[in-house]
C-alpha cells in the first residue's frame, strides 16, 4: 500500500509541474534561511575551534561605574586593575586569564598598509582557549611577564606579511613596534570574539605597564573551571569578590557593576543596556524561537493554500475513491504522505542551497574567517522544520479533502 | 462593477479566509520592513552636524603611573602634531565619532528624565569639525575657573529643557547637586554616526592646561590629499613624544565606512528575507488563482456567452483578488496600528507609520495585480462553447 502511495505521490508531483515548483521553492528557501540562522546561532553559542571549551569558561567583558547620585554612569570594558583585583585571587577557577580587547594596528610592507587586530594576552590565555598551532608555540609565563616582544600571528597575517614562507623567527613591525614571531595559529572567526584577533603579543610587551593602574577600559577576563558543573560556584565567587572590590576613586564611583557570563549570556547581553540585571537568556531563546516560527508562518500558510488548490483540482479523483469505499483516514494518510514526500524533496534542495550559500558567505569574507559547520543540533533543527512544514501544511487541506461530499466531488464542484 | 464584485467576494469571505490570512501576514511583514527602512532613511538623512573628511583620530592608552604627567604629555604631543606640515589642526576629544564608545548621563527636565550623550573637546574643535552654531558662542578660555561649568548643547536638548525660550546663559541642574550653564546652542553632533537615533547631546570644554583633563583621543585635520602612508611617519613621531603610550590611528572616513557598512548589513538581511517571503506569496497567489480560474470554466464561459467581453472577464478576475487583498489590508492595518497607538517604538511616528502603510498597500496591490494577470489572461481564452460542453 505504502509503495502505491509513494508512486502515486511522485506521479502527482510530475503532473502539475508549476505547483510542484512553487511548493519546492517555498520549502527550500525557508529551510535554507532556517539552516543558515541556526548554524550561525549554534556556531556562536557552542563555538568550535579556539573557543571549544566554552562550556567551562565565563567571560568578563563589560563593567560600569556609577556616581554616588546614581545618575552619571560610565560603561566600558573592564580595566586591567579591576580584573587583576577581582579574578586573579579567585579560587574556584582552574585558570584565569586577562587580555586586552582587540585594537586596530597597522603595519607596512613595501609601502602598502596592512590592517590587523592586536590583542595583548597572558600565558593562561593559551591554555583556556585551544588555538590550533600551524607552527611554533604560544609564549610562556615568564615570557609574558618579562614583556618580551614576541608575537603569535594568524595564518592570514602570516600570509600577508611573509607570503608562503615560514613566519617563525621573523620580525614583524606593527604600530611602530617590532615583534619576533614565535607561533602561527589557524584563523579565528570574528564571531568568536573572546579568541579572535590577528596578532597576539605578551601583556607587558614593549615594556608597557601603563594599563596596570587603570580600573576601566580595554581589557577582558576569562575564568575557566575544571568541570562545567563548577560554573555556578565560579559565578557566585566572582560576585562575592566583585562586591568587595573598591574603585580607585571610591568617592566619585562608589558603585561598580560587572558580570561573568557564559557564551549564551554574552550574546544575550548584547541586546540589553543594563549592566546589573541578569542576562536575558530566556528572553533571547524565546525571541529566537518566536522569530523562527513567525518567519515560517507565511510559507506555511502559503503551502496550505497551494495544497487546498491542488486538492480541489483532484476532486473527481477523490470522489471516485470515496464512492468505491475509501475511508477518510486512508485519504488523509495518502495526502499527508504525498505532502511529506514533497517537503522532503524540498528539504534536500534547501539543504544543498544552504550549503552553497554557506560556502559563498565563507568565501566572500563578509564574516571574516567564519566557517560554517553543520552539526547534529543544526541537522535536528532542519529535520524538525521539514516535519513541521510537511505535517502542518498537509493536515488542514487533508482534513478538508476527507470531508468532501463524494457526489459533488465527482461532478468536480465543491 | 467594483461594488458588485465586492459584494460577491464579501459573501465568499469564508471560502477565501486562508488567502486573506496569507495576505494579512504578508502585509504586516512588508509594513514592518518598509517602516524600518523609512525610519532608517529618516535617521540617515538627519544632519550629522559635523564634517568627517580629512580627519584622523589617534586613540591612546596613556601611561598613568605618573598621573600628573598625562595632561602635559598629551599637550606636548598635540603641539608636536600641529607643527607637522601635513597637519592643519589638532584637537582632543573623549572618544572619536562613529564608534560604540560613548559617555552618557541623565538630566531632569520638565519633559521627564532626558538621556544625554556628551563629549569634551579642546578649544576650536567645533570650528574644525564644521559644526553649526545656532545661538550664543562656542566654549573658550573665558569659561576657565567659573563656579558653574559652561557647556554647549544641541538643539534637541535645548528644546527639551527650555522649550521655545532663549537658552543662552541659562542654567540647568546636572547630576543632582551640580549646575551647568549653557553658553551656546549648536545644530547637532551625532557622535555615533548616521544610523544612530537622533538624540540629546552636550559638549564640555577640555582645558589643555589642566593636567587632570580627561580625553582618550587626539584628532588631527590633515591637508586634503594626505595619503594613508602618512600614518607610518605619524606613528614614529607619536612614539618619540610619548614612548610608553599606545597609539591607535584611524581616519574618521574609515570609522564611518565601517559604521555605514555594519548598518547596511543589519538592514539588508531583513530586506532580503522579506523579498523572499514576498516572492513566495506571489508564487502562491499565482498558483491558487490559476487553479481557481481553471475550475470556473463554466461560469466564465457562460459570462462570455451572455456577451461579456474578454476585458470584462479579465477585469473581474483581477478585481476579485484586489477585493480580497483590500480586505486583508484593512485587517492587517487594524493589527499594525496597535504599535503606534501603544507607542512601543518611539521612532515610529504617525507620519512615518501612515507613509509606510501607503507604500506597503501599493506594493501589495501591485503584487496581487501581477499575480492575477496571467490567470486572468487564461480566463479570457474560455469560449462560450467550453461552458456549454462542460457536462
Amino acid at each position: 500500500m505504502l509503495r502505491v502511495y509513494i508512486l502515486l505521490a511522485l506521479k502527482v508531483l510530475q503532473r502539475r509541474k508549476f505547483y510542484t515548483f512553487i511548493s519546492l521553492f517555498c520549502i527550500s528557501v525557508t529551510l535554507m534561511v532556517i539552516l543558515l540562522v541556526t548554524s550561525l546561532v549554534e556556531n556562536i553559542i557552542h563555538p568550535p575551534g579556539a573557543e571549544r571549551n566554552s562550556e567551562r569558561f565565563l567571560a568578563i567583558e563589560k563593567m560600569s561605574i556609577t556616581a554616588a547620585n546614581g545618575r552619571s554612569n560610565q560603561r566600558e570594558q573592564p580595566g586591567y586593575q579591576f580584573l587583576n583585583a577581582v579574578i586573579k585571587p579567585m579560587e574556584t577557577p582552574e585558570l584565569t586569564s586577562i587580555f586586552s580587547t582587540r585594537s586596530q594596528v597597522a603595519g607596512f610592507r613595501n609601502g602598502k598598509r596592512i590592517k590587523s587586530q592586536l590583542k595583548r594576552t597572558d600565558s593562561q590565555y593559551w591554555k583556556i582557549l585551544q588555538f590550533d598551532f600551524i607552527e611554533g608555540r604560544p609564549f610562556s609565563e615568564t615570557e609574558a611577564k618579562q614583556g618580551q616582544n614576541l608575537a603569535v600571528i594568524s595564518e592570514d597575517t602570516a600570509r600577508q606579511y611573509f607570503d608562503e614562507s615560514s613566519a617563525l623567527g621573523k620580525s614583524l613591525t606593527v604600530g611602530g613596534e617590532s615583534y619576533q614571531v614565535i607561533g602561527v595559529v589557524e584563523n579565528v572567526s570574528v564571531l568568536h570574539w573572546n579568541a579572535s584577533s590577528d596578532i597576539w603579543i605578551p601583556l607587558f610587551a614593549n615594556d608597557s605597564t601603563a594599563f596596570t593602574q587603570q580600573a576601566m577600559g580595554g581589557f577582558m577576563g576569562l575564568i575557566m573551571a575544571e568541570e562545567a558543573e563548577q560554573i555556578p560556584a565560579m559565578k557566585s565567587e566572582f560576585n562575592k569578590r566583585l562586591a568587595a572590590y573598591k574603585h580607585p576613586d571610591p568617592k566619585r564611583w562608589p558603585t561598580v557593576v560587572s558580570s561573568a557570563n557564559s557564551k549564551f549570556e554574552q550574546v544575550a547581553r548584547l541586546f540589553h543596556k543594563d549592566m546589573d540585571t541578569q542576562p536575558k537568556t530566556k528572553e533571547l531563546a524565546i525571541g529566537i524561537i518566536v522569530t523562527m516560527v513567525l518567519f515560517m508562518l507565511l510559507p506555511t500558510i502559503n503551502l496550505i493554500n497551494l495544497n487546498i488548490s491542488r486538492i480541489l483540482e483532484r476532486s473527481s479523483e477523490i470522489g471516485v475513491r470515496k464512492s468505491f469505499g475509501a475511508r477518510s483516514s486512508h485519504l488523509i494518510t495518502q495526502f499527508l504522505l504525498e505532502n511529506i514526500i514533497l517537503t522532503c524533496i524540498g528539504g534536500v534542495i534547501g539543504f544543498s542551497l544552504a550549503l552553497l550559500s554557506m560556502y559563498f558567505i565563507s568565501v566572500s569574507g563578509i564574516v571574516p574567517f567564519h566557517s560554517f559547520e553543520i552539526n547534529f543540533r543544526v541537522l535536528a533543527a532542519a529535520v524538525s522544520v521539514i516535519l513541521f512544514f510537511g505535517i502542518l501544511s498537509g493536515v488542514y487541506p487533508a482534513w478538508k479533502m476527507s470531508r468532501m461530499n463524494p457526489i459533488k466531488a465527482l461532478k468536480g464542484a465543491i | 462593477m467594483f461594488a458588485h464584485i465586492f459584494k460577491m467576494m464579501w459573501q465568499r469571505k469564508r471560502a477565501n479566509s486562508m488567502i486573506i490570512i496569507e495576505i494579512v501576514v504578508a502585509f504586516i511583514v512588508l509594513l514592518a520592513v518598509v517602516a524600518f527602512a523609512r525610519v532608517s532613511y529618516q535617521t540617515y538623512n538627519a544632519p550629522l552636524g559635523f564634517e568627517f573628511k580629512n580627519t584622523w583620530s589617534i586613540q591612546f592608552e596613556p601611561d598613568i603611573e605618573e598621573r600628573t604627567k598625562i595632561g602635559t604629555t598629551a599637550k606636548q604631543t598635540l603641539q608636536v602634531l600641529s607643527q607637522l606640515p601635513e597637519v592643519v589642526d589638532a584637537h582632543t576629544m573623549y572618544f572619536p565619532p562613529f564608534t560604540e564608545a560613548r559617555s552618557s548621563t541623565t538630566i531632569d527636565s520638565k519633559n521627564g528624565e532626558l538621556f544625554v550623550l556628551s563629549t569634551s573637546v579642546s578649544d576650536g574643535a567645533q570650528q574644525a569639525m564644521g559644526m553649526k552654531l545656532l545661538a550664543g558662542r562656542w566654549l573658550n578660555e573665558s569659561d576657565n575657573g567659573q563656579t558653574i561649568t559652561s557647556v554647549v548643547i544641541n538643539k534637541m536638548l535645548k528644546d527639551n529643557i527650555f522649550g521655545e525660550e532663549n537658552a543662552v546663559n541659562q542654567v540647568f541642574d546636572y547630576e543632582g547637586d551640580e549646575k551647568l550653564r549653557v553658553v551656546g546652542v549648536f545644530e547637532d553632533f551625532r557622535q555615533m554616526g548616521e544610523f544612530s537615533p537622533v538624540g540629546n547631546y552636550m559638549m564640555f570644554r577640555t582645558d589643555l592646561d589642566n593636567p587632570k583633563s580627561f580625553y582618550r583621543s587626539i584628532n588631527i585635520w590633515v591637508k586634503p590629499g594626505t595619503s594613508r602612508s602618512f600614518e607610518e611617519k605619524l606613528q614614529k613621531i607619536l612614539h618619540q613624544s610619548a614612548p610608553n603610550w599606545q597609539f591607535e590611528v584611524t581616519t574618521w572616513q574609515q570609522l564611518r565606512d565601517e559604521h555605514i557598512s555594519n548598518g547596511m548589513v543589519a538592514r539588508m538581511i531583513p530586506t532580503v528575507i522579506a523579498l523572499f517571503l514576498m516572492l513566495m506569496v506571489a508564487f502562491g497567489l499565482l498558483g491558487v488563482l490559476w487553479q481557481n480560474v481553471t475550475r470556473r470554466t463554466q461560469e466564465l464561459g457562460l459570462r462570455r456567452a451572455m456577451g461579456a467581453t474578454a476585458t470584462m472577464v479579465q477585469m473581474q478576475i483581477i478585481f476579485e483578488l484586489l477585493v480580497v487583498t483590500l480586505m486583508a489590508i484593512v485587517i492587517g492595518f487594524l493589527i499594525a496600528i496597535q504599535i503606534p497607538i501603544s507607542g512601543v517604538i518611539e521612532e515610529l511616528t504617525w507620519s512615518i507609520f501612515f507613509q509606510s502603510v501607503g507604500i506597503s498597500t501599493v506594493i501589495i496591490m501591485l503584487l496581487s495585480v501581477a499575480c492575477a494577470y496571467y490567470p486572468s489572461l487564461i480566463a479570457t481564452r474560455y469560449l462560450p462553447a467550453d461552458a456549454l460542453h462542460y457536462e
